[in-house]
């Protein structure tokens, strides 16, 4: 008996050692997002002052927005091209209507860019839940349709903050409330994906759609819901980016997509749907905002930054493939 | 014993003349069916005779093309999975309907969570893995321990138990198990037929698919055949003798299939 004991404790030993090794793994981006910020400070010692690491912070919350969007859509297992042209879309016809139209309340002027964004995702919603069509396909079609609107109703032309209301342009300029009502969202967003019933069926739908639908857990209405929800982040995330250049430019949203994509995958949303952690994507946009941070101190091009983030999506993929084979390999032998 | 008084009472679930298509296929071709309270049938028939299928309508999981469902002698539409869980239908599907990436008690408790008594829309977790660990012991099922365990990493028999784990949790009036038996133990096995009989105690109905014959003559009431999408078979289990049984099936299929 004393025996049985010893092999118990032995077992519940390994165990905690088990435990701790896939806790680390599923919260790898973490140690990798202190890594890379540690490697650029010592290359570019400004990153780590106090005022830096908030610009960074400041930085990343724009962006942070969609990537949110994005993941929900990656967990329920479909993904949306057109989030970054949405990000665009409706910030820009939001600053149009402030702009030309008069008369809209400028406390309500926050709900514009989010109703558009609303608008535009269910739009997404209806044909890839409702009609079966492949999201992939839809939300190329969007993407394009959504980017030639903002140049559209744009007319060429960037939009000065001034003639937008000084209050619909503060959420994305004021620096600790942005990253407060982020840092509050992402909570927001990670209470309701564990702990309530829509939630868990968003996971539910991205693990399995023929077996949520015979389980009584309808992929159509989650679907529809999903790209609502991404259209939803879409319009904040114009909202912010407004603020955030004090002016809604053109190109805004145009650098969105591939960023979103990679912050998802480096912290482990996995692209077959059906898995990931909300607060571990925060790690993920923050390791894009230092590297973004890092790439503007030495002023590299768009182009050029572009090319990287190509190559960090490759490197996000691969990573979350290693990560996933070794935790397979854990979880098995339990 | 008692069975023909049984037969006077009115069915719990009656299926009239069910069509249904898939395309061309004319999967079932006008299927009548009566099931009573506390009655076990065992559904048997070739591969694609139209089992699952029979099952998925009944569960709200596809749509009839035409034919009416009564139950207690009342017209009823199933027309969606909670239509069927409303009316007490419990449904263990032959494709083991679990989400892999997500753990046991989700998996039991798929589309119809506990949830929390004071906020609307939120889980009560706690509830979820108390009962999960609960009816997984009660099964005698080795993963009572990790209902928290994602249910990707347990082998096919193991997947199996969960499966009934489910429709033992959820029995209301009717309980359809399609090949339940599948990938399980010896002792698996005799878990699932334990079951069963257990619903007969409760007065609850089962539909038992299974293609090993001996599994279902020794726990069902009534026979059933299907063949090609056509009932040919249904006759009360006492009767016969499994030979008989087995001869009578064989005989019928091949009649069946030549006039075909
Ligand atoms: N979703 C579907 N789409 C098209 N055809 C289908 C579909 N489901 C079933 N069928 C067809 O309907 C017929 C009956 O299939 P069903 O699954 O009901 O058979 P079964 O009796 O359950 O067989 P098994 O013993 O192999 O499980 C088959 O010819 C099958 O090919
Ligand atoms: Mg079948």
């Amino acid at each position: 008996m004393g025996e049985l004991k010893v092999m118990k404790e032995k077992q519940s030993g390994f165990n905690l050692k088990q435990n701790m090794l896939l806790f680390m793994l599923e919260n790898a981006v973490w140690p990798l997002f202190i890594a890379i910020y540690l490697i650029l400070g010592v290359i570019q010692p400004v990153i780590f002052s106090p005022t830096f690491f908030m610009y960074i912070l400041y930085l990343s919350v724009p962006l942070g927005f969609a990537i949110l969007g994005q993941t929900i859509c990656l967990i329920g297992g479909v993904l949306d091209l057109s989030i970054g042209s949405l990000v665009g879309f409706s910030a820009m016809i939001a600053g149009v209507i402030l702009k030309d139209f008069y008369g809209i309340p400028p406390h309500l002027s926050f709900a514009l860019p989010i109703i558009f964004g609303l608008l535009c995702g269910s739009f997404n919603g209806y044909f890839t839940g409702f009609l079966r069509l492949n999201p992939f396909i839809v939300t190329l079609a969007t993407m394009m349709a959504f980017q030639g609107l903002k140049i559209i109703v744009a007319r060429g032309f960037t939009i000065p903050g001034s003639y937008l209301p000084e209050i619909y342009l503060f959420p994305g300029s004021n620096v600790t409330f942005s990253i407060i009502s982020f840092i509050v969202t992402v909570v927001l967003v990670w209470i309701f994906l564990r702990y309530t019933r829509p939630g868990i069926h968003i996971y539910v739908v991205g693990g399995n759609q023929d077996v949520a639908h015979m389980m009584g857990v309808d992929p159509k209405k989650m679907i529809f819901l999903i790209f609502s929800i991404s259209g939803v982040f879409a319009g904040i995330s114009g909202l912010y980016y407004t603020g955030f250049n004090r002016s809604v430019p053109i190109t805004l949203g145009n650098e969105v997509l591939f960023p979103t994509f990679a912050a998802a995958i480096i912290s482990g949303v996995s692209l077959r749907g059906g898995r990931g952690n909300i607060l571990n994507v925060v790690g993920g946009a923050l390791l894009l905002g230092v590297i973004e941070a890092f790439l503007v101190t030495y002023a590299v091009s768009p182009e050029a930054r572009i090319v990287g983030y190509g190559f960090m999506v490759l490197i996000a993929v691969l990573f979350n493939q290693f990560r996933d084979n070794v935790r397979d390999s854990i979880l098995r032998r339990i | 014993m008692g069975h023909n008084y049984e037969y006077m009472k009115r069915p719990l679930l009656s299926l009239r003349n069910i069509h249904k298509y898939f395309g061309k296929v004319h999967a079932l071709k006008g299927v009548d069916l009566d099931i009573y309270e506390g009655e076990i049938i065992g559904l048997i028939g070739d591969n694609g005779a139209g089992k699952s299928t029979l099952t998925k309508i009944i569960a709200g999981v596809i749509r009839k093309d035409s034919g009416e469902i009564y139950l207690n002698g009342k017209p009823v539409e199933i027309k969606s999975v909670e239509d069927a869980r409303r009316l007490g239908i419990e449904v263990a599907f032959q494709e083991m309907t679990l989400i892999d990436s997500l753990d046991i008690g989700l998996n039991i408790f798929l589309g119809r969570e506990p949830l929390n008594q004071k906020i609307p829309l939120f889980l009560d977790y706690n509830k979820m893995y108390e009962e999960t660990r609960k009816i997984l012991k009660q099964l005698g099922l080795r993963t009572s321990d990790s209902p928290k365990r994602e249910v990707r990493f347990l082998s096919g028999g193991e997947k199996q138990g969960i499966v009934v784990a489910r429709a033992m949790l959820f029995q209301s009036k009717l309980v359809i198990l399609d090949e339940p038996t599948r990938n399980l133990s010896v002792a698996g096995v005799r878990m699932v037929l334990d079951f069963i009989r257990s619903l007969k105690e409760k007065n609850i109905a089962c539909i038992f698919i299974s293609h090993t014959l001996h599994h279902v003559y020794e726990v069902a009431d009534r026979i059933v055949l299907l063949s090609l999408g056509r009932k040919i078979l249904d006759v009360p289990k006492s009767q016969y003798s499994v030979e008989e049984l087995e001869e009578m099936i064989i005989e019928r299929t091949m009649k069946h299939d030549i006039s075909a």
